[in-house]
């Protein structure tokens, strides 16, 4: 699914200088919901409101220039104005101030389906769908066949499309919305639509309006989607643009400002807890998912994550360098004592379970309190949460054992494009004339 | 003026297939189906013939071909205009909320479903002047006035679908003007001689001169106009025609122009 032809759009700039949608100073302010007078009675009721404040700034002056022939993701987090800015260039909503000039057709997949009605055939939707999409009829008679091979209805497209699963009803939509002919496709996070063949295909499709030059404008919070497909991205953040530019540099700008945003709520939250400087909890506070097994001679006491400069960090991040810090306290000198960590993914897979080795290999402890790290040159853990589990064992015998009692957050400082648990540390080789024989 | 007129002229097809949605949509799931076109129609003139014709007994006036008599085409006459003009007028309303959940998904020009299901109508009053015109062939009242026929039509279409436009726009703001309409609509039924002869209130004018304003109500004005060139057989005269003239187009440009102005933002308030 992940595994995206990138390659497959090598001329994607013929004319670059072309812009297919400008976007001028556009601020746009909604009245929130609650102010407006629907019914004549509320109008004439002789209250003088105060609510003139309750005025929402989705978009607070935004200039970009999205080039024709390219895709361009607009990245941000919910609330950021995407959505509005994609609206407002769609022409479903105008804008409070500003312009916006789009010169082409405008095909907008802001929701699969949505003109649909239930009791006509899934072929008069077409025509409906089609007609609202500005095209005429000849066109419309043109595209049938592809739209109804694409959707892979087939014998059903002569029935109501209020008997449809609701895979057929989103199948239909896409269908159409991206076989008639569009010269700006608009697309907001419809993509995850059907099961994974139509998937492929729908990203196919995608890749081939890409290739052919229609202008596509996107938004979505997959930002390996952004990475893969979008040649540019924009970066909105509250309403305001932060950062225009090539697709990947736009992600990895997006990643590490939230990585760093949620690196200094965590901080912040430390401080104002009551243990500073440390996040371990007291050794009763300990929780795993199983009862705590163990004889007691050496307690775990807590797990730290340190970077590769030895900051303490609440999540660590795929590929850097690491260490798992684990502080134990023994009520007695122990000779050989082996520790283990298991990392286990939120999916409940056991990831990876490494032991500090047996015999000679094994720690001796002196009574008190101490710790061992578990270092890594580069995490091959891909994002996600994992719970750890904490073992502290000599040979049969187990000192102390708390199964995933931790909560391990990995974050990623780039786009991931793989999929899986780990990333694995393996190189490529290719030699491109044949080795051996004819 | 030429420009709007191009722009709805390119948004055709999309008009087309919105009535063409209405039309398919409406007698969907019921037993006879299209049949309704033609049964409820036939219902109310003979409620309505039955409670004032032939209980109330009110006057008929002999027609152009000077027999025919019969209270019930009489009424007919006058109940096909104003179904008409009622259709018309409000189901843009209903088509311009019903289009909300698309208008704030795609962008059309918000007139589209509006005039769409204005033109819906055009599928029922083709039905009911079919109906007039075979029962006046089977009486044999016909003359070349019945050519008056379609600019009449043209004339109450616009007159209509300009009223249309302003009331869906002001009910996409206050719900409520769906109700009002209702009500209004009622009174306007009673307030123009669809049901009773215009002489009823004419003949009036002696005793109560104010009474006069009752002529410039406009569907006084087409109900009239139809009857003369339907029921009676003559030319409606010069100063009706400019008068339903003015009025029709004045409220078209009104209604276009308000519209317009208003359905910029249509797509937040639906």
């Amino acid at each position: 699914m992940s595994v995206f032809p990138t390659g497959a759009a090598p001329d994607v700039s013929p004319s670059p200088a072309v812009t297919a949608i400008a976007v001028r100073d556009v601020t746009k302010k909604f009245r929130l919901h609650n102010d407006k007078k629907t019914n004549v009675k509320e109008l004439f009721s002789a209250r003088q409101r105060i609510s003139r404040h309750d005025d929402f700034w989705a978009l607070k002056g935004v200039s970009l220039d999205i080039p024709a022939g390219r895709t361009f993701g607009l990245i941000g987090h919910n609330g950021s104005g995407k959505s509005t800015l994609l609206k407002l260039v769609a022409g479903i909503h105008r804008p409070t101030s500003g312009t916006i000039t789009s010169s082409g057709r405008v095909s907008a997949m802001l929701e699969l389906g949505a003109g649909f009605h239930p009791e006509m055939s899934g072929r008069d939707n077409i025509y409906l769908n089609g007609s609202i999409l500005g095209m005429t009829r000849r066109q419309i008679d043109a595209a049938m066949e592809e739209i109804i091979e694409f959707s892979g209805l087939g014998e059903f497209i002569d029935t109501p499309v209020k008997v449809y699963s609701s895979g057929m009803y989103v199948r239909l939509g896409f269908a159409i919305a991206v076989n008639l002919d569009p010269e700006i496709l608009i697309i907001d996070e419809v993509i995850a639509v059907g099961d994974e063949a139509f998937q492929r295909r729908c990203f196919d499709h995608l890749y081939e309006l890409r290739r052919k030059g229609v202008t596509i404008v996107l938004v979505t919070h997959s930002l390996s989607l952004v990475a893969d497909l979008c040649d540019e991205a924009a970066w909105l953040d509250g309403g305001t643009l932060r950062a225009v530019g090539p697709a990947r540099e736009i992600v990895d700008q997006y990643l590490s400002t939230v990585n760093e945003r949620e690196a200094a709520a965590d901080t912040a939250s430390a401080a104002s807890s009551s243990t500073p400087g440390t996040s371990t909890p007291p050794d009763d506070d300990i929780v795993g998912k199983t009862a705590r097994r163990g004889s007691g001679e050496v307690r775990v006491t807590g797990v730290r994550y340190l970077d590769a400069d030895g900051g303490e960090r609440k999540f660590l991040s795929t590929g850097r360098a690491c260490t798992v810090r684990i502080d134990y306290e023994a009520t007695s000198d122990l000779s050989d004592v082996t520790f283990g960590l298991a990392f286990v993914h939120e999916s409940g897979v056991q990831a990876a379970g490494p032991n500090s080795g047996y015999g000679p290999d094994a720690f001796p402890v002196p009574a008190g309190r101490g710790s061992v790290d578990y270092s890594l040159d580069t995490l091959p853990l891909q994002p996600g949460e994992y719970l750890l589990s904490v073992a502290a064992v000599d040979k049969g015998h187990m000192y102390d054992y708390v199964d995933r009692a931790f909560v391990l957050k990995v974050r990623a400082d780039d786009v991931v494009t793989e999929p899986g648990l780990v990333r694995m540390p393996g190189t490529w080789r290719h030699d491109p004339a044949p080795s051996a024989g004819l | 003026m030429t420009q709007s007129l191009r722009q709805v002229w390119q948004y055709r097809g999309l008009i087309g297939n919105f009535a063409n949605r209405e039309i398919k949509g409406k007698y969907k799931g019921s037993l006879l189906g299209g049949a309704w076109a033609l049964i409820n129609p036939l219902a109310t003139l003979a409620t309505y013939s039955l409670v004032f014709g032939f209980i109330l007994r009110f006057p008929t006036p002999t027609a152009g071909n000077g027999s025919l008599t019969s209270f019930p085409v009489y009424l007919f006459t006058a109940l096909v205009v104003w179904n008409f003009f009622y259709a018309v007028t409000t189901s843009g309303m209903g088509a311009l909320v019903g289009a909300g959940p698309l208008l704030r998904k795609i962008h059309f020009p918000p007139y589209a479903p509006v005039f769409g299901s204005a033109l819906a109508v055009l599928n029922q009053t083709a039905i009911e002047f079919g109906l007039l015109f075979v029962v006046y062939l089977v009486v044999l009242n016909l003359s070349w006035t019945i050519l008056m026929v379609p600019v009449l039509l043209l004339l109450l279409s616009a007159f209509a679908l300009g009223l249309g436009l302003l009331l869906s726009i002001a009910n996409a703001r206050f719900r409520d003007v769906n109700y009002i309409v209702t009500v209004v609509l009622g009174l306007l039924f009673y307030a123009s001689p669809i049901i009773y002869p215009i002489t009823l209130v004419t003949d009036m004018y002696a005793a109560h001169p104010w009474l006069q304003v009752y002529e410039y109500n406009p569907i006084t004005s087409f109900v009239e106009a139809f009857r003369d060139v339907l029921w009676h057989l003559r030319f409606p005269g010069l100063g009706r025609l400019a008068y339903l003239t003015v009025v029709s187009l004045g409220v078209l440009a009104l209604g276009w122009t308000v519209f317009q102005r208003k359905s910029a933002d249509v797509s937040e308030e639906l």
